[in-house]
């Protein structure tokens, strides 16, 4: 089954999620006005998939 | 008209440090992806998911590359437009409520040169999102569908950029009445969403329709000739001209003092 | 003169915030908007600023060469919000080039600027890491950039601590050498510190204007003041030339329109035999007469 799958068509999508959710992870660490705690968003980033991170540039931020 | 261009570099900093350059682009690509992908897998899917009978042969005709495109497209008409406008709806009340907005009014710039500024730099990285994202979703489409000319794609991302001219208006006009971020993308999306219903119950009526460009987005990567074009076009050019003047105006009714 | 303000009112649907203010700015002058929180300082500021639209009333300025003064008005708001994720250079950078100020050269003009408010070295920094008095420097940068002729700050030292407070009051007292000021506060000893002129409003309402020492004379009923050991026995008589107010069985206050000896007094507790524990006749000062003006 897994063999059927081409992972060189699929890599660059991979890749874009890893890349938006480090960068919702790091812009998280940094940031000092978050709405609400800040290890739910870290969590919400993690394990909701691409809909996490940007959940969190929309609504995760203080005047931002 | 100099004041214009230092609050389109204040903006295009401002989106380049909340990050919004970054992520933005990046979502629209993944969502131009994972079309043409799950449709390419989508045999692969249905049989993990599905648990079929054993024997049993999926047998789903490959589709063209223009459906697959028109599948980018109608994603795009609901994920996309709601992206668009929760990634609008903040970019004046956060600074009219938190009063930074006062640097600027106590300064001779025009109210024109303040909404103009917004429109053009948010149309900027909405039309460079959006074109990324669709050329990346027709590559995805060439290599494991069929091809799609290259101006059937360029008139599509044509039509669908004249709409997003409109959509940016919508979003700012409604901003410069409304002083919280979910009235504002709450009466964007219900506008927006009044005349998709609209469009949808009585199609004769509704030809002038600024979301008939959606639909016409999709059109074009079907046939080469598009019907009633021109109407929605015209419309949507004036509506959108309408709703920045709309914007400058109130902007000038605006008070300063909090109450 | 520099701006001439006639029967200025504001109306909002609950309230009159400013009723019927008239008053005149000389040229070079420093002039104090003093009232209590709440008395229309902030909205009368923001109309001068041109932020606010008056509901009648004029705002004169005088155009002199043909320049109008409204397009050089630099403005400091009450606890002002900066652009955050700016540094300090950019912002001024904006602010510099909204108010017309040509490239060429503004970078050293930002520099110099940045210097006089003492934050040079942290002009690459982003402003979000600022304390509140470096916010309230910049706000101050920002207003006196492109060298205004008037200068109007909000409330500019009500957010400070002691010691910020005297720095801010000492850079504006700097500035009113070049620029004519407007600055509002409800706090008499910071008008007192730097400016010449005096506003005093109340609910709305212009109470007083003219200059400090006109302010100490306008008050200019004499206050004697008598504490003494034993119980006060009846020592003055009706037909005085002062009134006499008994506070309790051992104070008295004396106060009179005209002059009054101090000596005198004194020598009537003396001859009943009276100890004296406190006698003060100082002269009235500007917080009594300020008082003295929101009564009326």
């Amino acid at each position: 089954m897994l063999q059927e799958i081409n992972w060189s068509l699929l890599m660059p999508i991979i890749v874009l999620q890893v890349i938006l959710m480090s960068f919702a992870l790091w812009n998280c660490f940094k940031e000092e006005a978050v709405s609400g705690p800040k290890w739910m968003w870290v969590f919400i980033i993690i394990v909701i998939n691409i809909i996490g991170p940007i959940l969190y540039f929309i609504a995760g931020r203080k005047n931002k | 008209m100099s004041g214009m261009q230092v609050l389109i570099q204040k903006e295009w900093l401002e989106s380049m440090r909340n990050g919004k350059w970054i992520w933005l682009p990046i979502a629209f690509a993944i969502l131009a992806m994972s079309q043409p992908l799950t449709m390419y897998y989508m045999p692969q899917l249905l049989e993990i998911a599905g648990g079929l009978p054993e024997g049993a042969v999926i047998d789903i005709p490959a589709p063209s590359g223009e459906e697959v495109l028109s599948g980018v497209l109608s994603q795009y008409t609901f994920l996309g437009t709601l992206l668009f406008v929760l990634a609008a709806m903040n970019v004046i009340v956060h600074e009219r409520n938190n009063g930074s907005i006062i640097f600027i009014s106590v300064r001779p710039v025009s109210a024109l040169s303040y909404i103009l500024s917004k429109w053009i730099s948010l149309l900027v990285l909405y039309l460079i999102s959006f074109m990324i994202s669709f050329v990346i979703a027709w590559y995805y489409t060439n290599i494991l569908f069929s091809m799609v000319s290259a101006a059937k794609l360029f008139g599509s991302i044509g039509i669908y950029s004249i709409w997003l001219c409109f959509l940016v208006a919508l979003v700012l006009s409604v901003s410069t009445f409304l002083k919280s971020n979910s009235s504002i993308a709450g009466v964007s999306i219900g506008i927006l969403a009044i005349l998709a219903l609209a469009s949808e119950l009585a199609p004769v009526y509704m030809k002038w329709s600024p979301t008939q460009l959606q639909s016409q987005a999709v059109q074009a990567l079907q046939q080469t000739i598009i019907s009633d074009l021109w109407l929605p076009i015209t419309v949507t050019v004036l509506v959108t001209i309408f709703l920045l003047c709309l914007a400058i105006w109130r902007m000038k009714q605006w008070d300063y003092s909090g109450h | 003169m520099l701006i001439s303000i006639q029967q200025l009112t504001k109306v909002y649907q609950s309230h009159t915030a400013v009723k019927g203010v008239t008053f005149e700015v000389q040229k070079g002058s420093c002039t104090a908007l003093l009232g209590p929180n709440g008395a229309g300082k902030t909205t009368i500021l923001n109309m001068l600023a041109g932020l606010l639209e008056p509901s009648s009333g004029v705002i004169k300025f005088s155009e002199e060469n043909g320049t109008n003064v409204t397009g050089s008005i630099g403005f400091l708001p009450q606890q002002p919000k900066l652009f955050d994720w700016m540094t300090a250079e950019e912002f001024l950078k904006m602010c510099g080039r909204l108010s017309g100020l040509p490239q060429k050269g503004l970078l050293q003009k930002i520099r110099e600027v940045l210097g006089f408010v003492g934050l040079e070295n942290v002009r690459k920094k982003r402003i979000a890491g600022f304390s509140g008095g470096m916010k309230q420097r910049l706000g101050l940068a920002q207003a006196i950039l492109h060298e205004p002729a008037l200068l109007i700050l909000d409330e500019p030292v009500s957010a400070l601590d002691p010691t910020g407070r005297r720095e801010f009051l000492e850079l504006i007292q700097q500035m009113t050498e070049k620029m004519t000021v407007i600055f509002s506060t409800h706090i008499l000893h910071d008008a007192e510190q730097i400016c010449d002129e005096v506003l005093i409003l109340q609910a709305g309402e212009l109470k007083w204007d003219g200059n400090l020492q006109q302010l100490k004379k306008s008050n200019d009923q004499q206050t004697i003041r008598v504490k003494t050991k034993e119980k006060l026995p009846a020592i003055f008589s009706e037909s005085e030339s002062f009134t006499v107010e008994y506070v309790n069985q051992q104070e008295v206050i004396i106060q009179s329109k005209q002059q009054i000896n101090e000596n005198d007094i004194l020598q009537r507790f003396m001859e009943q035999g009276i100890t004296v524990q406190y006698f003060n006749a100082d002269p009235v000062t500007l917080e009594e007469a300020y008082l003295e003006v929101l009564a009326k």
